[in-house]
């Protein structure tokens, strides 16, 4: 690990515009507000938020696929925009949630692992040599380098998916819930697996992820979506342990552990999930923060420092744990 | 939690259920030898992996399996009648009315050409021969028993328009309708945000309280489990592997597999390697002896090939399925986990 920052956002939103066709301008909403983050080599920086919090638009937005708004978002010190397809497709790779629907069946595990190389024009024998060492330091047994994807199972796909990432030697790798349509035995072969790859391979993570759970066995930094905003950012031995905005209390505080001691937690959320489209004013949590205040619905809270990081809540008392 | 000691008889007794399945490979094992039992009012949970048999076998009670599937059973009596000798005619009577059902997706088991209140009020007007004023006013009950706000609103509009947790409120309140004796929910919060489970997981216990339904769920969720569950099942390759109190299974996992599983689980706050389970689920199709475990069991040996493994009683009403001896196993669970918890 060095203090060498591999990949920051500053200020990055994206804007999309739904309903729109003919005489009809539609709406815009920002599906990501001016979200602020960095990361260092090697480490791993969690993104976590429920469905519609914009975890996967930003995402998309690091892996270049998409371009933000407004905002710029710069990796090793470059501006996104500067890199071709082809020199970012060197340094960002990205993991899917699905293994079932992100490789192709009509290609066989070798097939899969080989087109980046071949896409950037790797010599033939070369390429064998690495396919082999990839599918060797993902867990992948040689016998399977002529199977087709539905002849593996879904923890045999995401290594595939893995090494198909892997095979170009990326800096960062943005993995978007890889484990989630996993069984828990085959999640923690895969999450044993990335912890492993990133020291053999210093890489930096980013970890798109909705189980705290998860979060915390991979990651050092954590980032907390709703609607858009990152509303708290910081340590995530910190942030999971004191959070500081309510609605991370509330995330934390909704996670299951297998404990027959506890029964069934009582969150403190009113309504549910607000329209993305027109999103409430002042604090976009406070129609369903259970400690709002009369002011929350009308001015923006501002990012303050906390002991954990920052904290977008005009209840988090600068520098101390609440 | 519901009341254990009440010594009523079973709601629901199923004996060695057995599911086979043509597929063009030969013939799937979905569930084989398969017994619990639920009594009234209790919440009763099946945990396993996919592919375990989990679904299959509660479809099979149901009798909404396929064609391809043969079902057979030592027993499977509900409410007194053995379900296997009721007639097509005679087991839709019975589903939606005395047992209702939540499927895990909400997005595709609701129809979504028909409004919400045409289908909360389907299964009342079908079972109840009621009026549709009737019908309706139970529906707009039971939607707002289940958190939905403006009920009567809601009631006009189409699945579309609602959001997933909405939708699955309406799920329940439709299991509701007939005042059911056994709910059987499977998977009913995995497409689900973690706020929003919690939510209607909350709602589900309350409402058995409130209806004393007795509550079937399947999950794959151990965290779910061990929060709700009364007793439970855990399923692996077609076979109830461990079985008994939920909180002694926390507590004191015998089987080798259930021990791996909730050593799989990350816990935020807990920092420790995960544990996993090598290999995969054995293919459930042609014949096989032995323990389905084996290979992927750390304490599996030359008799688990070919034996296949008793199912063992211990002390505390619980059981497992294994070669090794309760004394033998607690010995086992000491010297890997001398702190005792799992």
């Amino acid at each position: 690990m060095s203090d060498e920052v591999v990949l920051s956002c500053d200020n990055v939103s994206r804007t999309f515009v739904v309903g729109a066709g003919f005489m009809n301008r539609g709406r815009a909403f920002k599906a990501v507000d001016r979200v602020s983050l960095s990361i260092r080599r090697g480490e791993t920086l969690a993104i976590v938020g429920e469905s519609g919090s914009g975890k996967t638009t930003l995402a998309r937005m690091l892996l270049g696929v998409l371009p933000p708004s407004e905002g710029t978002i710069a990796i090793g010190g470059k501006p996104i925009d500067g890199y071709d397809r082809l020199s970012l497709a060197r340094v960002v790779q990205p993991i899917f949630q699905d293994p079932y629907s992100s490789l192709n069946p009509r290609k066989t595990v070798e097939q899969i692992i080989e087109a980046p190389l071949i896409v950037h024009g790797t010599a033939a024998a070369d390429r064998t040599a690495r396919v082999r060492r990839m599918m060797d330091s993902v867990g992948l047994s040689l016998r399977l380098i002529h199977s087709y994807g539905n002849q593996l199972s879904g923890g045999q796909r995401q290594r595939v998916a893995i090494a198909r990432a892997l095979v170009m030697q990326p800096a960062i790798v943005v993995c978007d819930e890889p484990t989630s349509a996993l069984d828990v035995s085959v999640q923690a072969q895969i999450l044993n697996l990335l912890v492993d790859l990133r020291q053999e391979f210093n890489l930096t993570y980013v970890f798109i992820s909705h189980d705290l759970g998860v979060v915390d066995y991979i990651a050092a930094d954590i980032a907390v979506m709703y609607l858009g905003q990152v509303i708290e950012y910081g340590k995530a031995a910190n942030v999971l342990r004191h959070p500081q905005h309510p609605y991370t209390k509330v995330l934390l505080g909704s996670v299951l552990s297998p404990d027959p001691d506890q029964g069934l937690p009582d969150v403190q959320m009113k309504g549910g999930f607000p329209d993305i489209i027109n999103p409430p004013s002042g604090c976009r949590f406070h129609p369903r923060c259970p400690s709002s205040l009369p002011l929350c619905a009308v001015e923006e809270p501002a990012a303050r420092v906390t002991a954990n990081g920052m904290a977008k809540c005009v209840l988090v008392a600068s520098g101390s744990h609440a | 939690m519901s009341d254990l000691a009440q010594p009523s008889a079973p709601l629901l007794d199923v004996s060695n259920l057995v599911v086979d399945i043509k597929v063009s490979a030969g013939t799937l094992h979905a569930v084989n030898g398969v017994s619990f039992s639920v009594m009234p009012g209790e919440t009763y949970c099946i945990v396993g992996e996919s592919g375990c048999g989990k679904t299959v076998a509660t479809l099979a009670l149901m009798g909404l399996l396929p064609r391809s599937a043969t079902v057979r059973a030592d027993r499977i009596m509900f409410e007194g009648h053995d379900l296997q000798t009721l007639s097509q005619e005679q087991l839709s009577e019975l589903r939606g009315n005395r047992i209702g059902m939540i499927f895990q997706d909400p997005m595709t088991s609701l129809n979504p050409v028909f409004t919400v209140g045409n289908q909360l009020m389907e299964p009342y007007l079908r079972h109840r021969n009621a009026g549709r004023r009737e019908a309706r006013e139970r529906a707009e009950y039971l939607l707002e028993h289940v958190g939905i706000q403006a009920p009567r609103q809601r009631l006009a509009q189409f699945p579309h328009q609602l959001s997933g947790g909405l939708r699955q409120r309406v799920m329940i309140a439709m299991a509701l309708m007939c005042e059911p004796a056994l709910l059987i929910a499977d998977e009913p919060t995995t497409a689900l945000d973690v706020t929003v489970q919690v939510q209607i997981l909350n709602l589900l216990a309350k409402l058995q309280r409130e209806f004393k339904t007795a509550l079937i769920l399947i999950t794959h969720d151990l965290g779910v489990v061990a929060r709700l569950a009364d007793r439970m099942s855990v399923m692996y390759a077609g076979r109830i592997v461990e079985s008994g109190t939920a909180r002694e299974i926390f507590k004191a996992p015998h089987h080798p597999y259930t021990r791996g599983l909730l050593d799989c689980i990350p816990v935020p706050g807990v920092h420790r390697r995960l544990g996993s389970i090598p290999g995969i689920v054995p293919s459930l199709i042609g014949e096989s002896e032995g323990c389905q475990f084996r290979n992927r069991c750390s304490l599996a040996s030359a008799t688990c090939v070919h034996d296949d493994p008793p199912f063992r009683h211990l002390t505390t009403g619980n059981g497992y399925r294994c070669v090794i001896p309760p004394d033998a196993m607690a010995n086992i669970a000491r010297q890997v986990n001398p702190g005792g918890a799992p």
